[in-house]
């Protein structure tokens, strides 16, 4: 069986160095048909952690017909995943273990919602109250509740629409105050479809076809290019995620199948993010700001 | 002339997500507004608390584009925004390069989405006098009676001014223009 370890942090910025650790190791991987992703050293994990994972498996599966086993961190990380879904994951491909008894840590995290699985719009309602209780409780304004829940339900919907994802759409939350007075809300959510040019192109978006991934991504985000050309209300979306991260200095990580664009920062400078990183089919978009 | 109220929040729900639910509620609102026989739909969103671009779009936006179609003749007014539903509509018509007029709580009027300076002096002065002919209007804004008369066939379109075809006193056919506000 081969062994991804996994770093001490799995956040936004990891996961570029995890999908080149998939890809040096693909081979071996098909081969075996069996991947073991070792969290156990890990000791953070956000909500963009927690949906590439769910995505990297899913991803496995759904290309190499590959299961997963998924090892937990030990400590804090390992109870917040518990907690958040993880002991009752739904994909039958995915094994997932924990090496200690994590019922210690259990009780000190209360920072983090749980992995919500989604695969209808209708289900944006019960999403957005969650997301509202949780920026309630960590006194964020009603001005960035009504941006984020809008930003939320649009994300959702490109899910169900667009993605034909084979799996669930997933979407996770983590939101606190730090002992600053900060607070901090991350959210991300994810599919294993089809992924943003793709879509683009089997809708007949001319030009898709000559660009990768990523400049698939920046079209859309910039330019509010859309599967529906001829009808003018679409678009709005990811453009005014865009926007919106923007505006508040957030981090955001659009990723599709093997193109990553967003926004993060550098020495409190805000930065634009266009690489390439190696396939992982579907779409993850993670979203982390700081007040 | 008089108005036809809907309450989205009393007919349907007070947080609108979705396309889906957008369109269930515009086609919705179309039936009920082609069994009456008022022309002005006052969409009223008091009460309304969240709404996403894509339901803004779809509710709003594709409205307006239905009042060049099946709904010709007939006029939209929004009445009752909250600051934050006001954005996301602000935002769907923006991207839809269309505008719409609102009606607020002090009977004051604005307009949203993306609209020309031109366009709003033109739509300010049919308010301003009420009734109005075309080279009238051209005259009280100093402008070619062709530009007044494109810039009140857009307003026309977007379902923001009343229009009555009468017999000028020339002989010809004319069209009168009539805000639709405060009917």
């Amino acid at each position: 069986m081969v062994e991804i370890k996994f770093p001490d942090r799995y956040v936004l910025r990891q996961f570029p160095e995890i999908c080149e650790l998939i890809e040096e190791n693909r081979d071996e991987i098909i081969a075996a048909g069996l991947v073991r992703l070792d969290l156990s050293a890990t000791n953070f994990v956000d909500p963009f952690g927690m949906v590439t994972l769910i995505g990297v498996c899913r991803h496995m599966f759904n290309a190499y017909h590959v299961s997963s086993t998924i090892i937990l961190p030990d400590g804090d990380a390992g109870a917040y995943m518990e907690r958040a879904g993880f002991k009752t994951l739904g994909d039958p491909f995915i094994t997932v273990i924990r090496k200690k008894s994590l019922i210690e840590y259990f009780k000190r995290n209360h920072n983090m919602g749980v992995l919500r699985f989604f695969n209808s719009e209708k289900e944006i309602q019960s999403i957005n109250e969650e997301v509202e209780g949780w920026m309630e409780t960590n006194l964020f304004s009603e001005e960035e509740i009504h941006s984020i829940t809008t930003f939320i339900s649009e994300m959702v919907q490109n899910v169900c629409q667009h993605s034909r994802t084979p799996q669930q759409g997933v979407f996770c939350i983590q939101t606190y105050k730090t002992k600053k007075g900060e607070s901090i809300l991350s959210w991300a959510i994810g599919d294993a479809g089809i992924g943003i040019r793709q879509s683009l192109v089997e809708s007949g978006v001319e030009k898709m076809e000559r660009f990768g991934d990523e400049r698939a991504i920046r079209e859309v985000v910039m330019n509010g290019i859309s599967r529906f050309q001829d009808d003018i209300t679409r678009g709005n979306g990811l453009s005014r995620l865009y926007k919106g991260a923007q505006k508040r200095s957030a981090i955001l990580y659009i990723h599709s199948n093997s193109g990553l664009f967003g926004l993060y920062s550098d020495e409190n400078k805000p930065r634009k993010l266009e690489m390439g990183v190696p396939l992982v089919m579907g779409t993850n978009i993670g979203f982390h700001l700081k007040t | 002339m008089d108005r036809f109220e809907i309450n989205l929040a009393n007919q349907f729900e007070e947080q609108l997500w979705g396309r889906e639910q957008g369109k269930q509620i515009r086609e919705s609102i179309i039936d009920s507004l082609l069994k009456t026989r008022q022309r002005v739909l006052l969409l009223n969103f008091a009460g309304v608390t969240r709404i996403d671009f894509s339901c803004a779009s779809e509710i709003v936006s594709i409205l307006i584009l239905r009042l060049s179609g099946e709904l010709k003749g007939r006029h939209l007014v929004l009445t009752g925004l909250s600051n934050f539903v006001e954005e996301n509509i602000d935002a769907a018509l923006d991207k839809a390069e269309l505008c719409c007029l609102v009606l607020e709580d002090d009977n004051s009027w604005k307009m949203i989405g993306r609209y020309s300076d031109t366009l709003f002096q033109t739509l300010s002065k049919v308010i301003e006098l009420g009734t109005v002919d075309t080279p009238t209007l051209a005259t009280a804004l100093n402008i070619a009676v062709t530009s007044c008369n494109n810039r009140l066939k857009t307003l026309f379109t977007l379902g923001m001014v009343y229009r009555e075809e009468q017999t000028a006193p020339t002989g010809g056919k004319q069209f009168i223009y009539s805000s639709i506000l405060y009917i």
